[in-house]
């Protein structure tokens, strides 16, 4: 009798486990976390055309609902926020016609040992020989030969991974000449020519950097352009540019100048690129070494700018498993029918006290315009040696065929017990 | 005859449970159909195979590495030939190995295991990924080549068309995508598996009759000799050290295991300096 009635309330206590399943509200977005606030369908046409250049992509398109998850190292340092990168060029590009070349380029070089690329838009008649390739720089007139330490033609460059294009031939000078105002002329010049010149040895350099590294369609993305001489700022004098979205399409920017002397520019993608990528501010800018000499700067600095096809409701269920492991089930709102993938760091304290972070989830499926829901499993396995209270960190709401991450949350959800 | 059918039983079982242990060689950008010739070269190839019990399981991956990490032809190729060798040889531990590019696509799969749904039964069997020169952080070089390229695109001329691989490998496309898509970098979640880095050190093109110069090609060394200059002092001639340790752990760094030699970025993917013997240890570890 008393086993019995002992297996009755073992099976009570198993049967009611579902019916202890917590109900919790998202905790609300912290400052940086991005979260839209508006949907927009995506247009899931496959794009009928690229723009020259840019290939059409070939997306998976997989439709069986898939989740896993594994254990982290407890003491793994997670980063809260995503950071956005600067770059810092010591490289410019100009174009030439045949003629102009014929006559001589002007190549500012504000240090010595300076490496230039030529590249033909012709690569048959337009192909350039060193001993064709005349430098003056000061009282100096050498030929490619003689100015030069390293000659490499496209064969090389593509054999070390650098995929320049055909016909390019490529120079670094000798550092004895010095650097000043460069005249490049190439006597059998043929067609047009785009010239590419890199200062591995300059002190100056531009750096651009966005306040984000990724975006909504819609939000806006500010953009900081700024010289060093080494740790020095310095003024820059114009800057000129364009943001150029993954499907090829540009749009010109508007720079204005700051009182540090940087120029700043702001973008707001508005329309959502035919091909998955990233989106890029190309900035060409020019300054000056402070004795009078310009120094040209062209650099690139990209985010995502994502369609805001779905979000999540703010609702998530939390459940113990049969095997002890914890399902934490996640509202989504979706305006477009896709493929969605959620992820998430479940947090627990460990035997010190202290929350750590103890596995990673994530799952998708396909779901329908409307409410639907994605499940993160965790396996009791994966979080060994870490206990109630749980947080749930970096939850991030993927668009799968897009490529795009829609939705990231620093700390979605504090609870006690699933 | 109890005893005889109980040793049967046990021999039946072991040998269901006996592991086979196989090795898949990923490339790195390049359209590649031959690879073992084209990429990887017979010496490193069969270097690598007599690691193994069995020499069959060995698999050198054929794929269209010019494309994003994401593309069909891409990552999805790369787990066709996965699966279907995983499947055809019973392979239960499966040992990747990467060069390059190669790295970034196989770290998709291993970081975005919900993607494919054929992704999680091959992240079951990697037992590890030794990542030769990854480009984990992109390459100055793809930077150097795509502004170019884009510049050219903007005058309304295009020089050349860059691939999709080589536009990904941009330090600030990497940079993104490690932040958004993929794991495995500082303050990312680690991956489902060890990813474990060969980092190469410098280039060395000086001394045409110097082995240190010439293995793999002093044709191939001259090049990585220019392109060095876009890169660190610790470079291996297409990506900096930094790069090539930014994701999961550094196994070595080339002198480590190279009797003081170091690897540029080509010698890493062929049997220079005893690297497919280092290749072949390992998976019998």
């Amino acid at each position: 009798m008393q086993r019995r009635m002992l297996f009755l309330a073992l099976l009570t206590a198993l049967i009611s486990v579902p019916a202890c399943a917590g109900t919790h509200a998202l905790l609300p977005p912290q400052a940086n976390d991005m979260v839209p606030t508006t949907l927009v369908a995506r247009d899931t046409t496959v794009p009928a055309a690229a723009i020259a250049g840019v290939a059409r992509p070939q997306i998976h398109a997989e439709r069986q609902p898939v989740s896993i998850n594994w254990a982290i190292p407890h003491d793994t340092a997670l980063q809260t926020q995503p950071q956005s990168l600067a770059r810092s060029s010591r490289e410019y590009w100009l174009d030439a016609t045949a003629d102009e070349l014929r006559q001589g380029i002007a190549l500012p070089l504000s240090a010595p040992g300076a490496i230039i690329r030529i590249s033909p838009s012709d690569t048959v008649n337009g192909r350039l020989t060193p001993e064709k390739v005349q430098l003056k720089l000061g009282r100096q007139s050498l030929g490619a030969d003689q100015a030069t330490s390293q000659l490499a033609d496209a064969t090389s460059m593509r054999a070390a991974g650098m995929s320049v294009p055909a016909a390019s031939l490529v120079m670094r000078l000798k550092p004895e000449l010095g650097s000043g105002m460069a005249t490049l002329q190439a006597s059998n010049a043929s067609g047009r020519y785009v010239v590419h010149v890199f200062e591995p040895n300059s002190p100056f350099t531009v750096t651009a950097r966005a306040d984000r590294d990724d975006a909504l369609l819609g939000q806006h993305v500010h953009l900081s352009v700024a010289m060093q001489n080494g740790s020095h700022a310095r003024p820059l004098q114009s800057v000129g540019g364009f943001l150029r979205a993954p499907d090829g399409s540009t749009n010109t920017l508007d720079y204005h100048a700051q009182a540090d002397g940087s120029y700043t520019a702001d973008a707001i993608p508005t329309h959502a690129s035919a091909t998955p990528g990233l989106w890029e501010f190309h900035s060409f800018s020019v300054g000056d070494d402070g004795a009078g000499n310009l120094v040209h700067r062209d650099t690139t600095t990209v985010f995502s700018a994502a369609v805001p096809d779905a979000r999540f409701d703010g609702n998530a269920e939390t459940r113990r498993t049969a095997n002890q492991g914890i399902d934490i089930s996640i509202g989504v709102i979706a305006a477009s029918t896709s493929r969605y993938a959620v992820s998430g760091v479940l947090y627990g304290r460990d035997g010190d006290g202290h929350m750590v972070p103890a596995a990673y989830a994530q799952s998708a499926a396909w779901l329908p315009v409307g409410n639907g829901k994605l499940v993160l499993h965790y396996d009791a396995a994966n979080l060994h040696g870490v206990d109630a209270p749980y947080e749930l960190h970096d939850l991030r709401l993927q668009d799968q065929p897009a490529i795009a991450l829609i939705e990231r949350r620093a700390v979605a959800m504090r609870f006690d017990s699933p | 005859m109890r005893r005889t059918l109980l040793m049967l039983a046990l021999a039946l079982a072991s040998s269901c449970t006996y592991a086979a242990t196989g090795v898949a060689l990923v490339h790195g950008t390049g359209n590649q159909t031959d690879a073992y010739d084209d990429y990887w070269q017979a010496d490193m190839v069969e270097g690598i195979r007599s690691g193994l019990s069995n020499p069959n399981n060995l698999l050198v991956v054929n794929c269209d590495l010019t494309q994003y990490m994401w593309d069909d032809r891409a990552a999805g190729c790369v787990a066709g030939q996965l699966t279907s060798f995983i499947q055809i040889n019973s392979i239960d531990k499966l040992i990747v190995i990467t060069h390059s590019d190669g790295g970034n696509v196989v770290r998709w799969i291993l970081s975005n295991p919900t993607y494919d749904s054929r992704y999680p039964a091959i992240i079951q069997r990697i037992v590890k990924v030794d990542a030769i020169a990854p480009s984990s952080a992109g390459t100055p070089l793809a930077d150097a080549v795509i502004a170019g390229n884009v510049f050219e695109s903007a005058l309304g001329w295009l020089l050349g068309y860059q691939n999709d691989a080589v536009r990904q490998q941009q330090v600030g496309w990497m940079a993104t995508y490690n932040q958004q898509n993929l794991l495995g970098t500082a303050g990312r979640p680690a991956l489902p598996v060890p990813f474990r880095d060969v980092v190469g050190s410098n280039v060395y093109a000086a001394n045409p009759f110097s082995s240190q110069d010439t293995c793999g090609g002093y044709a191939d060394s001259v090049g990585l000799d220019i392109t060095q200059n876009w890169l660190d002092s610790c470079s291996d001639g297409f990506i900096d050290c930094t790069s090539a340790s930014a994701a999961g752990s550094v196994w070595f760094r080339d002198t480590q295991r190279t009797n003081g030699y170091t690897l540029n970025h080509n010698q890493s993917r062929r049997n220079c300096f005893g690297m497919a013997a280092i290749l072949a240890s390992d998976l019998r570890s």
